[in-house]
């Protein structure tokens, strides 16, 4: 017996650290941001000629690929010769090309090699510009290929691991909790709350395919999903006796589950109040508590009945 | 079908199901489901609520049709 426990908490474990493992180090090693840098350039246009203070700039190293967006905007008439090169320019430009006001140019800059990358702009007159002076505004994105590391997810993949062990340590060690008919009905909840969950997963899944922006985010559809699945087990356990083990207290797991329902509700409303409501943490917290205060409604009317149970033995 | 045997047995002693219950170490629930014929114990089970009751297998749990 006791190696078939140890044999199930040893797959369970093993699954739980293959998929918190490849997500977290997936997350840990990620692209780097973009970069946006906006400016303005006054040009004068003469008579047969412009005056500018020729702009650079400069992006620290980018690692070996790097993909630029240019858009600018000025008066019709006006472009600009952009010269894209790696280091000091000791190679020449590897990219080079006009930007019309109004059109986004996009280079792909292949070959830094690890070094910074300078963009030098150069604006131009078609000479349909009457005598006066202008301004030209820059927006530049630049996304590069270097890949950064950081070390929050890895902390939050040990921190989920530790509580993997913990919670598989709990739920496989729970020797004379539940009795034998406790355990059954547990199965069949567990099993029940099992379906909901893959059925709920199935259903967000070809929905989000169906549309091409999904509402809602990672965060909330898996905190859903397995708030709604615990949920279920711990309605259809208490329903049929099996929520409560044979030497826990009623009230006390009461008690716990309205003030988890009232914190969730108050976290729910300072996050909406702080961060407005549509950000995805409030509405989960928002779910998470209505989860809870199902449970709760579930287990007073059980503590009712069980009352009655107790006194005339009929329950 | 009820197991009016095992209830008449535990009031016989005059204990309560919660009394029993405590006794083989399991809920009140399961005891009254037994009793209401809602759940079928294992032989485990069975054994202690008879040790508990000093009844014997055949006097609790043997059902002549």
């Amino acid at each position: 017996m006791k190696n078939k426990k140890l044999a199930t908490f040893l797959i369970s474990m093993v699954m739980v650290t293959a998929v918190v493992l490849t997500i977290g180090l997936t997350t840990a090693i990620h692209p780097a941001e973009d970069q946006n840098v906006s400016f303005n350039v006054p040009v004068d246009v003469e008579e047969g000629t412009i005056v500018y203070e020729e702009q650079s700039v400069r992006f620290e190293p980018l690692g070996e690929d790097a993909v630029v967006i240019i858009d600018s905007n000025g008066p019709d008439g006006l472009s600009t010769e952009v010269h894209i090169y790696p280091g000091n320019g000791e190679d020449g430009d590897i990219v080079s090309g006009t930007v019309q006001v109004g059109e986004p140019f996009t280079a792909e800059v292949e070959g830094l090699d690890g070094r910074d990358m300078n963009i030098v702009f150069e604006p131009v007159s078609d000479g349909s510009l009457s005598p006066a002076s202008y301004e030209v505004g820059y927006e530049l994105t630049v996304s590069s290929s270097e890949k950064v590391f950081s070390g929050a997810p890895l902390v939050v993949t040990i921190v989920l691991l530790a509580f993997a062990v913990f919670m598989l340590l709990t739920v496989n060690m729970n020797d004379g909790k539940f009795d034998e008919r406790q355990l059954a009905a547990r199965g069949e909840a567990a099993m029940n709350s099992f379906m909901v969950s893959v059925l709920c997963c199935v259903a967000i899944g070809l929905i989000s395919k169906g549309v091409s922006s999904f509402p809602l985010s990672v965060y909330e559809t898996t905190m859903v999903v397995a708030i709604v699945a615990v949920t279920t087990f711990a309605i259809l356990s208490d329903i049929n006796d099996a929520y409560i083990g044979i030497k826990e207290r009623r009230r006390k797991m009461l008690i716990l589950t309205w003030v988890m329902a009232f914190a969730s509700f108050t976290g729910a409303c300072m996050i909406a109040v702080g961060m407005g409501f549509s950000y995805d943490m409030a509405r989960t917290a928002l779910i998470v508590g209505v989860c809870l205060v199902l449970l709760a409604i579930e287990l007073t009317v059980k503590t009712i009945i069980e009352k009655r149970g107790d006194r005339d033995e009929e329950s | 079908m009820k197991n009016l045997k095992l209830k008449a047995a535990r009031a016989a002693l005059d204990m309560s199901q919660q009394d029993l219950a405590d006794k083989v170490g399991v809920s009140r629930q399961t005891i009254n489901s037994i009793e209401k014929g809602d759940y079928n114990p294992t032989i485990k089970l069975c054994i202690a609520i008879c040790k508990a009751l000093g009844k014997t297998l055949d006097e609790l749990f043997w059902d002549e049709m």
